[in-house]
């Protein structure tokens, strides 16, 4: 039994190939394989261009991370993107101490993120 | 007015701090009987106070500024006034006047020596669990720590980073240790003022090597060239970033990882 965490999948407008996934949770070694999972799944349906709403994440730690780095990787390879948005303060810093933040796409707010794929 | 009696007595459980226990009510007007048993206690000669208002049922507010005053004069000689035993209401006074922010308000004695020892620098706590080498009971492992972090006036930011530490090193010693020799963890925490010391021992089968000991000291002195791909293998690096040392034990049944974290000024 991992910790509970929630992902839920979310159109964009005027964006076939693109969702917003809202996380809800945390993230951790006890849930990181059914998030790779659902998401790499979802890559390989052809949905790309992906928006993660952070606002309800409430943790992530260094496998959380790796598999973050790792769908963003995948995301370029499929001429896609995996942005992220909303992070708290304390998510934020572990990122920036990885150094993830110069290889993940941050962005304040969904609608930031969103405006860039137009 | 209404009979006050003021008992002034050294602690039963620190000899560095007097006790002014007050029985009755503290009506306006009694701030110099207060300020003469005030005087008293501190005539003992030691600069940490108790005053006890556990038999209090009222408090007028010109009394409070006379517990303000004392408290001041001891701070002033690096010592400090705390108040105990408040009842609903009386916390209630000292909340709408300020006060509950200028003085340490504690349940009782005993609470208030261990708040004195731990502002003192004396206290250290320590905390030991053993868990089964599963990862699903990390996530309650680090998230107990991180509200201890909390308890103990450590910022959200560094109980947030005591949850981080707790969970690498946690999950690090469930992936390396050997579940069927000995199937448990153990964490061993102590948390002071000042600094956190966390040791995290996992148990082997006995059949490590010596070089296998030096290939793990060399991991935790260098992980960034140790991580074993894209998705894995950032928790150490992680953990060594986030506090002041980070030193590893191998011996030959079992592994500890020392940390040691001072807290955030």
């Amino acid at each position: 039994m991992g910790t509970p965490m929630n992902i839920t999948f979310k159109e964009i407008d005027n964006q076939p190939n693109g969702k917003i996934i809202e996380l809800d949770g945390d993230l951790d070694a006890t849930n990181v394989e059914s998030a790779l999972e659902q998401i790499t799944s979802l890559m390989n349906e052809g949905v790309v261009k992906i928006i993660a709403d952070f606002t309800k994440l409430s943790y992530v730690n260094s496998t959380g991370l790796g598999i973050l780095l790792h769908f963003s990787k995948m995301a370029k390879e499929k001429d896609g993107c995996f942005k992220i948005t909303n992070v708290n303060e304390h998510v934020y810093e572990i990122i920036e101490i990885i150094g993830a933040n110069t290889l993940l796409e941050i962005y304040d707010n969904v609608e930031e993120a969103a405006e860039t794929l137009k | 007015m209404s009979d006050v009696k003021l008992k002034t007595f050294i602690s039963s459980h620190s000899s560095f701090i007097t006790v002014l226990k007050v029985i009755g009510n503290l009506d306006a007007g009694m701030e110099t009987q207060l300020s003469k048993g005030l005087e008293s206690s501190l005539e003992i000669g030691n600069k940490f106070l108790i005053v006890d208002l556990s038999d209090v049922d009222f408090i007028s507010s010109p009394i409070i500024g006379t517990l303000m005053g004392i408290r001041r004069r001891l701070v002033e000689t690096a010592g400090d006034l705390y108040i105990v035993g408040l009842s609903a209401e009386n916390k209630n006074k000292f909340k709408l006047m300020g006060a509950e922010k200028i003085f340490f308000c504690l349940h009782d004695e005993r609470s208030a020596v261990l708040k004195h020892e731990w502002e003192q620098e004396k206290r250290k706590d320590s905390l030991i669990l053993e868990i089964p080498s599963r990862l699903d009971f990390i996530p309650c492992v680090r998230s107990f720590i991180s509200r201890v972090g909390g308890i103990k006036d450590y910022t959200k930011r560094d109980s947030f980073r005591l949850e981080t530490i707790i969970d690498e090193i946690g999950n690090n010693a469930i992936e390396h240790c050997d579940a069927e020799t000995n199937n448990k963890i153990d964490f061993e925490i102590g948390i002071s003022k000042e600094k956190v010391e966390i040791n995290v021992t996992d148990y082997h089968d006995g059949t490590i090597t010596k070089e296998d000991c030096e290939n793990i000291k060399k991991i935790f002195k260098d992980p960034a060239k140790y991580r074993d791909d894209f998705k894995r293998g950032r928790g150490i690096e992680l953990v060594k970033m986030l506090t002041e040392s980070l030193d590893v034990e191998v011996e030959e049944n079992k592994t500890t990882v020392k940390i040691l974290k001072m807290k955030e000024v």
